[in-house]
């Protein structure tokens, strides 16, 4: 049985709920693989069909250019390379006055990292959602 | 995965072309031979199935490790679901026949992509928006302007155009949708593969119900302006994102923000 990369979205609410700088961080991260990998799974199969057996799976730039490629799921590829940003500052900037911490505050019009947490929920919650929409019923 | 289409025994095949006219270290001989083997399979498949096949190209690029990659982009011309279910099914086939490879073909193999959607509420929607957009005076455009003084490698001469032709398309869009913008502007950078990225950013003062909406007029549009664009415009097109920004935010006023 495989691992539904759904249930990150879960786990990614209650780490935002800790109220922690930590719990707020990783709850992007968790946020953004929700979505990366539901994406990825959607497009090409659980763990992507025939590159299972490659090192190189579709990338996370690969994932997110098929998706814009897709009529319907275009509206969805800036929610996942906004949270691939996220993601990558929350991972991997430490300082809060940096200027990547900075810069990303002041694109998405917030001052803090609980503000950051909260609309990468609404991001991937609104991204799962339509990647669930577009999957034709079994 | 249920197969609901009834294949019928006159298919005729799409008199749609791929359009591979286009010059990329991917596309070796032996890329270019599997997606024209892959391009084959999809049109006899397409017939089969009684399904109409709008546009098809192909699309390569290399990431910063020298990993090469080659899209083969299939619009149709039936709904999203429909789409999505003879995907479905073409990958189980192109994954069959790809385990069948000698292994030099399938590591080349790998590196071919599919993306093919149905195209057609899309379409319509977006061609019905341009008629009554034609048969009405336009709003007044916002007073905000984009502000473009960012200097970065990602911003070439090609992404800053793109840029301000999709600026006029968020603009337009957020003027009939009577959303007001507050700032804009546009955020390069260079992504952890190494390709070079845009954001055009606009902040509204609106909810993210309104940008919802905004968004569903805004990516038909979209649409149209996408398939108008020659390859190497399209290519930049991918790298190019509106991170429209909601400023109305119920969690804000539940903590009195």
């Amino acid at each position: 049985m495989a691992h539904d990369p759904r249930e990150f979205l879960p786990q990614a609410e209650a780490l935002a709920a800790t109220g922690t700088e930590t719990g707020r961080r990783t709850s992007i991260n968790r946020g953004y693989y929700a979505c990366h990998l539901d994406a990825r799974e959607t497009l090409y199969g659980p763990d992507a069909a025939h590159w299972s057996e490659s090192p190189r799976r579709p990338s996370h730039r690969a994932v997110i250019e098929a998706l814009r490629d897709d009529p319907v799921l275009k509206a969805i590829a800036p929610n996942v390379d906004k949270l691939r940003k996220m993601r990558e500052v929350a991972d991997y900037v430490c300082g809060n006055d940096h200027p990547e911490v900075l810069a990303l505050l002041a694109k998405h019009g917030v001052s803090d990292w609980e503000g950051l947490a909260n609309i990468a929920l609404e991001l991937a919650r609104e991204t799962i959602a339509a990647l669930e929409e577009s999957r034709p019923a079994e | 995965m249920a197969k609901t289409r009834t294949r019928t025994a006159t298919a005729t095949k799409s008199d749609v072309e791929l359009d591979d006219n286009v010059e990329h270290e991917a596309l070796t001989p032996l890329m270019r031979r599997l997606a024209r083997e892959y391009w084959e399979i999809i049109r006899a498949r397409a017939a089969e199935e009684g399904i109409p096949i709008e546009r098809a190209w192909l699309r390569p690029r290399t990431d910063s490790e020298g990993f090469h990659m080659v899209f083969l982009v299939v619009h149709l011309d039936v709904s999203p679901k429909e789409g999505w279910a003879f995907r479905s099914e073409l990958l189980d086939e192109l994954d069959r026949q790809h385990m069948q490879l000698d292994p030099e073909t399938r590591e080349e193999h790998r590196k071919l992509m599919l993306s093919a959607g149905g195209i057609r509420d899309v379409k319509r929607s977006a061609l019905a928006r341009a008629e009554a957009r034609s048969r009405r005076p336009a709003p007044p455009l916002t007073n905000v302007q984009l502000d473009d003084s960012a200097e970065h490698e990602a911003l070439t001469p090609l992404m800053r155009r793109l840029a301000h032709e999709q600026w006029d398309i968020v603009r337009t869009c957020a003027a009939e949708e009577g959303l007001p913008i507050v700032k804009a502007w546009l955020s390069p950078e260079i992504d952890m593969e190494g390709f070079r990225i845009v954001h055009l950013v606009v902040h509204f003062d609106a909810t993210h119900e309104q940008v919802r909406a905004f968004d569903r007029g805004f990516y038909d549009d979209l649409y149209l302006w996408e398939m108008q664009l020659d390859h190497e415009a399209y290519e930049v097109s991918m790298r190019l994102f509106l991170t429209a920004t909601w400023l109305r935010r119920e969690w804000q006023s539940a903590n009195g923000a």
